[in-house]
């Protein structure tokens, strides 16, 4: 491999991080390679091999720092956790993998989230559409009060039976679902790290 | 080499050898490389990490028309090398006393 094919190949695989980030880890090779000289330029390169196992190991221990502060900064938008969640697991997908057993089990994994994720949606959608229907039960509350008052009365408790429960739903099912995402997070980035440690 | 180096041992050897005198990635490579196989590709992320954490901190240098990053310790990484240092001298001597045959051999 080339010093300018290896360089791409490092940005390239670090394009989904900060600028900084990338920029940092060009100009450590860029620096690198200057300081091997032109004479161990190409052995230096021969012995660092592909870049995929830098990048696995950056990309892995930038996203367990990110969860990190996440976990100490509740107010962050709640868009990053899953913008990490991504790039990991692209990362993870892009990482050399040796066996092709590692990309069965990688599918099983796939599967296995992927319908964890559609239960707990579905968990969520059963608070959104409880609590939907509990501000129309509420609505329609005010249209019987003058008609029939043990009616609304009857109505306005079940619409409050049904937000309350809807909203608990909600609440669980959104906290439950970032917790996931953060744990489906850890791993992967563990796997990240672990894989580039050789 | 038999024996294995954890990624918290990389992390002590890293700031140990820093903290000697501030050093550039190729240098410290070339230096840990000396003592332990490590491939070249993984220092850069260990120097990230512990730059990231402020255990240590750069300054730029011109050299030879371009620039050289120096790594320096700080005192946070001070603090550290000294906590492991001292981690690393308690795991040694209880190793070194079951390879002498076990039982209360290891210092204590």
């Amino acid at each position: 491999m080339l010093r300018n094919e290896f360089i791409d190949k490092l940005r390239d695989g670090l394009k989904m991080l900060p600028q900084e980030d990338i920029d940092s880890a060009v100009s450590y090779y860029e620096e690198y390679f200057d300081e091997a000289g032109a004479e161990n330029e190409q052995s230096a390169l021969n012995e660092i091999g592909d870049p995929s196992a830098v990048v696995s190991k950056i990309i892995g221990e930038y996203s367990l720092k990110e969860i990190e502060s996440e976990k100490s900064d509740e107010k962050k938008p709640n868009d990053s956790s899953i913008k990490l969640l991504w790039i990991v697991l692209i990362a993870l997908l892009l990482s050399p993998i040796a066996f092709p057993l590692a990309i069965a089990s990688f599918a099983v994994a796939f599967a296995f989230v992927a319908a964890t994720f559609a239960l707990l949606f579905a968990f969520f959608m059963v608070g959104v559409a409880l609590s939907v229907a509990g501000i129309a039960t509420l609505v329609a509350t005010f249209a019987t009060l003058f008609v029939h008052l043990p009616t609304a009365i009857f109505m306005l408790g079940a619409s409050l039976l049904m937000l309350c429960v809807g909203i608990a739903f909600i609440l669980v099912g959104w906290w439950v679902i970032r917790s996931v995402i953060r744990l489906i997070t850890k791993v992967c980035a563990n796997l990240l790290v672990r894989r580039g440690a050789k | 080499m038999t024996f294995g180096l954890t990624s918290t041992l990389l992390d002590a050897c890293t700031l140990g050898v820093v903290s000697k005198e501030a050093t550039y990635g190729y240098d410290l490579t070339q230096k840990v490389k000396a003592s332990v196989e490590v491939s070249e590709s993984t220092l850069y992320p260990v120097l990230r990490r512990l730059f990231k954490e402020g255990l240590l901190e750069t300054y730029d240098e011109p050299f030879d028309g371009r620039n050289r990053r120096y790594y320096k310790i700080t005192s946070k990484g001070e603090d550290l090398l000294g906590l492991y240092t001292e981690e690393w001298n308690n795991f040694k001597a209880k190793i070194d006393g079951l390879l002498k045959g076990g039982e209360n051999s290891a210092a204590q």
